[in-house]
């Protein structure tokens, strides 16, 4: 497992999705600290993206991304490779997020969460009436306990099957299935509107 | 709520972040470990000197008890020494002596790892006439096997017979023919 093959984007290229981590991980673990610049490259969209959906669509999650990331820095040299690379970041990623709230509400820093609620959203569409669901569906979300977030956020856009959500979240299937249902109760009469039976 | 219509729902109301560039994110990464580092080191500077500082307050705080210490008399000191070096000389022997244990059970350690190859030999010559007897055990279970199952005890008398399991086979081979 050469650093060299690493830098070689045929050999990349050619690899599956998780073996290139395999090799970052490796040459970071040699003491190649320029590995880590190439982990993030591969991730920070991915990580930026759900830590987004999971704080509710709201404020800037730059912060949060660099928590993130600086956390994998740290543990890098611990990180064993039982799970691949991704999982592990999204396991930081939701943990991230519990403490960002947290640190939010600590510091009662409710009016800047309320004005962050206001900020227009980048890339909006177009059609008013698409819009306006989106906006309601976001809201509802944005409503839910953290927990029932996650777990949506996990299972409907994430797309990650029950017994990974368990393993991320180090809970049970069962309790997976039931915060998943009580998600969807809490849901239901607020987007009743929007969905087709 | 269909589950299907719920995740278009959310799929479509779905908002991407603005991103920043990777290489000013690996930046701020770095800059917030180096920053988190000088903070570390701040606070154990901080905490060491304000620990200092506070002994010294104390011891100076009460001058009485430094006093009471007195000045180290010479003849103390020769006696110390002494006793230090009686005390060092026994740990001295201690250790000696605890080593030369463990290289004797270390000893004895290796002398079991190599048995007796007569012993071995004789363990595996056990073995394998159990094993004929158990297989002839099994045929003389079945009626068919009858005749096989004979064989097979005679094979044990023939090959193993000065064995346990020679008289063992002996022995079924007369409730056999009984």
């Amino acid at each position: 497992m050469s650093v060299q093959s690493v830098d070689n984007p045929e050999t990349e290229a050619a690899l599956p999705d998780e073996e290139p981590d395999k090799l970052l991980h490796a040459a970071f673990v040699a003491g190649d600290e320029s590995a880590f610049d190439r982990i993030v490259e591969r991730h920070h969209e991915r990580v930026a993206r759900l830590a987004y959906r999971l704080l509710g669509w709201r404020g800037d999650v730059d912060d949060v991304v660099q928590d993130v990331f600086l956390a994998a820095l740290k543990q890098l040299r611990r990180f064993r490779g039982e799970s691949s690379l991704s999982t592990w970041l999204t396991t930081i990623t939701i943990n991230t997020c519990r403490t960002h709230r947290r640190k939010q509400l600590l510091r009662l820093r409710w009016w800047t969460a309320r004005r962050d609620a206001g900020e227009p959203m980048r890339g909006a569409p177009a059609d008013p009436f698409r819009d306006e669901a989106s906006e309601e569906v976001r809201r509802a979300v944005q409503a839910l306990p953290a927990r029932d977030r996650e777990v949506i956020v996990l299972f409907y856009l994430e797309d990650k099957p029950t017994a990974e959500i368990a393993k991320l979240l180090n809970v049970s299937a069962n309790a997976v299935d039931i915060r998943l249902h009580r998600a969807r109760e809490r849901l239901r009469p607020m987007l009743t509107e929007w969905v087709e039976d | 709520m269909p589950d299907e219509s719920l995740r278009q729902l959310l799929k479509r109301a779905d908002a991407r972040p603005s991103v920043s560039d990777p290489n000013e994110l690996v930046a701020g990464v770095r800059r917030r470990r180096i920053a988190q580092h000088r903070m570390r080191t701040t606070a154990t500077v901080v905490g060491t000197v304000l620990a200092v500082s506070l002994s010294l307050v104390l011891t100076t705080q009460n001058p009485r008890k430094m006093a009471e210490i007195g000045p180290i008399e010479p003849v103390n000191v020769a006696q110390q020494m002494s006793r230090l070096r009686v005390d060092a000389q026994m740990h001295d022997l201690t250790a000696r002596a605890l080593e030369a244990k463990a290289r004797a059970r270390r000893a004895i350690a290796r002398a079991d790892a190599h048995p007796d190859p007569l012993a071995e030999l004789q363990f595996q010559r056990d073995r394998a006439a159990m094993t004929l007897v158990y297989e002839a055990n099994r045929f003389s279970q079945n009626a068919v096997q009858t005749e096989r199952a004979i064989a097979q005890y005679r094979k044990v008398i023939e090959l193993f017979p000065t064995s346990t399991w020679a008289d063992v086979a002996r022995q079924r081979l007369r409730d056999m023919q009984s």
